[in-house]
């Protein structure tokens, strides 16, 4: 251990001891919301949807503090019998044509993470770092399952530097990992090689400074003969893939880049909510309202229209009586509750809105700004993951059940047309432009 | 619900560990005890698929880890907590790198803290942490060095402790 990792393993046992005491009455109080989000009439999902949009990673929590006592916009819900949402048919009946299996290890064993597809039936993975020390790009023919090595990844000195980013474009990939050389400052080192594989070649240090300030780098994307990526904090930058220092892009100093030409900023709770094409200079700027919380596309926004109430609750105290501080402050004793009033995707200028499935929790685009990831519950509180059409409303069980040890797979999807996941020895690829 | 037999007993014995895990997860005990409680709100629900396997102790672990991460959940509570943090005084914590330390800790993206929270508190594997949040064995590197990297870059351009970091 590094005399960092050393201290950062005291600091946490230390925090450890100043933690909460357990609440009384905790039992009850869970059992009681277990009830509640086991009612589901659509009086009930109206009323309280603050405890029942739970399911799935990105659930909602009710900011119910340390106090043990029930929500007062909880209790007033009735309760009904529980009952199970219905599940589509299997993606493989649904849409045959979007679904490839192809194994989930390589000839060598090694499992793969699936970044990109290259063109509709090339899908581009890499190795983990669980199973060897040195890292290869592989594609894969979709048609035939036949997987072809395309490069190694230069290793690096010493620590934990993996490659990120990896992006494709105009037969080029490219990624970054990050670089630290005694005696210079930290960079981010772009890479290329060609698709058809060779021998990787650096194309630019990018400075990281003051990571805690600017992040590292993110939205990598290969635009003619140029990479292009911007700061975590924003500020997007163009390089030549032949190499040479990075220069700002006009325009988009402050930006994050959603799909190049696209970079835009967030406003609020409204993700990627001003958009300028970069190429054009045409502006996009989605229209919003007050209690919305949506992630915008280039073409749409979806997301969830919310009610924030400020409720009163009782400070918390711990077991000897004495109050209990919140960092060095004192406790706020209001909390916030969150109820969610619709959920919907629709066009960045508010026309053609559609509804989301009850089930649908914010953070659960799929792709294509089209697709939604939404789990569905059966008897017995089993979760099933389904993929949602917004434009046909159809759907279907991705197939996805948890493990002997009760863990789940989790879909991989971005804005693309991608999406991949592990059952069993298999790997799932869903291509999400072949659903017409 | 009341005839799950062992879930009470799981409930006493372990919420005070989770609360632990759940203040150094999070930084705040008021988010520790939301956490916990949803946590075991879904346990309870799992409850007679879990326990009969190896450890309810990690389903909770892990559902509090990925709930802590979600995107939304994220943005929620930065909106709610935008104010910026008061300066922390010495009595809470004595030595001052160390207080220092805990407060670089929360400017870190929650994803990075959580990798660091489950390799330095919870000591897992790499492998481990990347089951715990559904990552990548990479990713779980990868978040593991940026975050160590941002507490070694803002430790090292405070004044305090400048001398000793290269």
């Amino acid at each position: 251990m590094t005399d960092l990792e050393d201290k950062l393993s005291r600091v946490l046992s230390g925090a450890a001891h100043r933690a909460p005491q357990a609440p009384a009455g905790l039992v009850a109080t869970v059992k009681t919301r277990l009830r509640r989000r086991r009612a589901r009439t659509a009086a009930v999902r109206a009323a309280a949807a603050v405890v029942l949009v739970a399911g799935g990673v990105g659930a909602a929590v009710s900011a119910l503090g340390a106090s043990a006592e029930p929500h007062p916009a909880v209790s007033a819900t009735g309760e009904t019998e529980p009952s199970a949402d219905k599940v589509p048919p299997p993606i493989e009946k649904v849409w045959p044509q979007a679904v490839h299996k192809i194994p989930a290890k390589l000839p060598d064993g090694r499992a793969y993470y699936p970044q990109l597809l290259l063109d509709e039936h090339t899908l581009l993975v890499m190795t983990g770092v669980s199973d060897g020390k040195r890292q290869f790009l592989w594609s894969y023919d979709l048609g035939t399952g036949q997987p072809r090595r395309i490069a190694e990844i230069p290793p690096t000195k010493g620590s934990a530097i993996f490659a990120d980013g990896v992006a494709a474009g105009g037969g080029n990939i490219v990624w970054w990992a990050s670089y630290k050389e005694a005696g210079s400052p930290r960079v981010a080192r772009i890479w290329t090689v060609p698709a058809t594989g060779g021998r990787p070649r650096p194309v630019t240090d990018v400075p990281l400074g003051n990571v805690m300030k600017q992040g590292h780098i993110n939205g990598l994307a290969v635009t003619g003969s140029d990479v292009v990526f911007a700061y975590e904090k924003g500020g997007v930058y163009r390089v030549p893939l032949s190499g040479g220092s990075p220069q700002p892009v006009k325009g988009a100093e402050r930006h994050h880049i959603l799909q190049w030409p696209w970079v835009g900023v967030h406003r609020g709770k409204a993700i990627f909510r001003e958009l300028l094409n970069v190429e054009t200079g045409e502006r996009r700027d989605a229209v919003v309202k007050a209690d919305e919380e949506v992630r915008c596309g280039v073409d749409r926004c979806a997301g969830v229209a919310v009610r924030y109430k400020t409720v009163k609750v009782k400070r918390p105290h711990d077991r000897s009586g004495k109050e209990m501080k919140c960092g060095t402050r004192r406790c706020p004793d209001t909390v916030q509750t969150r109820t969610i009033l619709r959920r919907f995707v629709r066009d960045r200028d508010g026309s053609q809105e559609r509804e989301l499935p009850s089930r649908f929790q914010p953070g659960g685009e799929a792709g294509l700004e089209r697709f939604f990831k939404v789990t569905l519950w059966r008897p017995g509180n089993q979760a099933v993951v389904t993929l949602y059409d917004a434009d046909t409303g159809r759907s279907a069980d991705l197939g996805i059940r948890p493990d002997a040890k009760g863990s789940m797979a989790i879909p991989d999807s971005g804005l693309d047309r991608l999406v991949t996941y592990p059952i069993k020895n298999e790997m799932y690829v869903l291509d999400l432009a072949a659903i017409r | 619900m009341d005839d799950e037999p062992g879930f009470d007993d799981f409930v006493a014995e372990q919420t005070d560990t989770l609360l632990r895990f759940g203040y150094v997860l999070t930084g705040n005990p008021h988010d520790a005890a939301d956490l916990v409680q949803e946590a075991l709100v879904r346990l309870c629900g799992a409850w007679p698929r879990v326990r009969h396997k190896d450890s309810p102790h990690s389903y909770v672990r892990t559902t509090m880890a990925r709930l802590h991460i979600s995107v939304w959940r994220r943005r929620r509570r930065e909106h709610l907590t935008r104010e910026p943090p008061e300066r922390v005084h010495h009595e809470v914590f004595p030595p001052d790198e160390e207080q220092g330390l805990w407060e670089e800790l929360a400017a870190l993206p929650r994803r990075q803290r959580a990798v660091l929270v489950l390799r330095y508190y919870e000591q897992l594997s790499d492998t481990e942490i990347a089951q715990v949040l559904g990552i990548s064995p990479g990713t779980v590197r990868s978040q593991a060095f940026r975050g160590l990297d941002k507490l070694r870059s803002s430790l090292s351009s405070s004044p305090a402790t400048h001398r000793s970091m290269r």
